[in-house]
């Protein structure tokens, strides 16, 4: 293991060097929030960018969304799902890109990171599906997000991350178990950092830096026990890597707060198993740039 | 020692080589004893190859996996702590679905 213990202090030191959104992403968000815009104000905004243009209307047209007719536009695109629900697509779109790209982390495993990611998004929205919570896309997001804080580690401390990893696998320990042995803090403490610097929502934040431990999220307890759950449903799936070979134990809590059934857990398994080989396709970034 | 077919090997064998899923993530270590239970989980998890040595090889096809929750149960690290499947209905349910999602998945009836 090399010697390379990061005081979390360090890393908010390098905070600064965290990226940014991008500017279009910026840009429909305080579209969005001024209460006089128009879907087609909004729209305008969107076009700008190709990238984003293209991935909108490829998942309103996917089976997430099951419209009966096909979407060519992206004014109906946001009649359709909704200013909100805009706002977060883009979002998660655009996040992993930021990390994605040419700069970011250059270590084994990061399309797999990628798919565990994925897998939680789609599998916190179908909770929240079986759940009739009426807000899925922010679960979405939240799945997608929730361990921002190890794409922090992978680019700040590639090395040390890499020492969890082999930690994790030759201890068969968690991952989280193992960043505190090598950094001394967790990718939900790495998290809320990128968190506060991008102004995520209180929500995001909360699941971002709770959902190992979801009964401490106070307001948003439902949000990251559902995230909670959709993490060990997509390692127990073996849909991507999330850095160990190991599945956290369901808090026994958090799934009392979920109010679910064990006997809907297969279909909704099975379920999330379905949508996410279709979202994979749909939402997965390239290194390029360009629309997959 | 050559990989054989999982259907063929006895229980009592020991691995040689260790055992990962389709990602790569390790379900068995080397040296591991493969024990009924252990040849159910690794059938479980879509696994067809192994490499064995100690007893010789069955012809006869290892008993088909009852759930994925019971034989989960066993001593397969890896995939979820092993008391909190036994102390946690949950997580054998969750066992228990995803084995059988992904064994759907194996048998081509659908895809994940």
């Amino acid at each position: 293991m090399s010697n390379s213990q990061q005081p979390l202090s360090r890393l908010i030191r390098r905070a600064r060097d965290l990226p940014t959104l991008p500017r279009t992403v910026l840009e429909i968000t305080e579209t969005i929030n001024n209460p006089k815009s128009s879907a087609q104000d909004l729209a305008q905004v969107i076009a700008t960018d190709q990238v984003l243009t293209a991935r909108l209307l490829r998942l309103v047209n996917s089976s997430f969304y099951a419209f009966p007719r096909r979407i060519s536009s992206v004014t109906n695109a946001i009649v359709l799902v909704g200013f909100d629900a805009i706002r977060h697509l883009m979002l998660s779109s655009s996040v992993f890109d930021v990390f994605h790209g040419p700069h970011g982390p250059a270590i084994d495993g990061i399309e797999q990171f990628w798919d565990h990611s994925l897998a939680c998004a789609v599998g916190a929205k179908t909770i929240g599906n079986q759940m009739r919570y009426d807000r899925v896309e922010e679960l979405f997001v939240a799945g997608l997000l929730h361990d921002i804080g190890k794409i922090v580690e992978m680019r700040f401390a590639a090395d040390a991350f890499q020492d969890a990893v082999d930690l994790a696998q030759s201890e068969q320990l968690l991952i989280i178990a193992a960043e505190k042995r090598v950094f001394g803090f967790d990718h939900q403490e790495a998290g809320r950092m990128l968190a506060q610097r991008w102004n995520l929502s209180e929500m995001l934040a909360s699941v971002i830096s709770w959902h190992h431990e979801p009964m401490g999220a106070g307001p948003f307890v439902k949000e990251a026990a559902v995230v909670h759950l959709a993490d060990i449903l997509s390692r127990a799936l073996r849909l991507g890597w999330a850095g160990d070979a190991r599945i956290p134990s369901v808090d026994t809590a958090a799934w009392a707060a979920l109010k679910l059934d064990t006997a809907a857990v297969e279909p909704l398994m099975a379920d999330m198993a379905r949508t996410f080989q279709e979202m994979k396709t749909v939402m997965r970034p390239n290194r390029n740039g360009e629309p997959s | 020692m050559p990989s054989v077919g999982l259907d063929a090997v006895a229980p009592g064998a020991v691995l040689s080589a260790p055992v990962a899923d389709f990602h790569g993530n390790l379900l068995l270590d080397a040296g591991a004893e493969l024990t009924p239970r252990n040849l159910r989980v690794l059938k479980s998890w879509g696994v067809t190859m192994v490499e064995v040595d100690g007893p010789p090889v069955t012809e006869d096809p290892v008993t088909p996996p009852e759930t994925a929750a019971t034989a989960a149960g066993g001593s397969v690290h890896p995939v979820a702590d092993a008391q909190s499947r036994d102390q946690n209905p949950v997580m054998a349910a969750i066992m228990d679905a995803a084995g059988k999602v992904m064994n759907r998945h194996t048998d081509g009836h659908e895809d994940p």
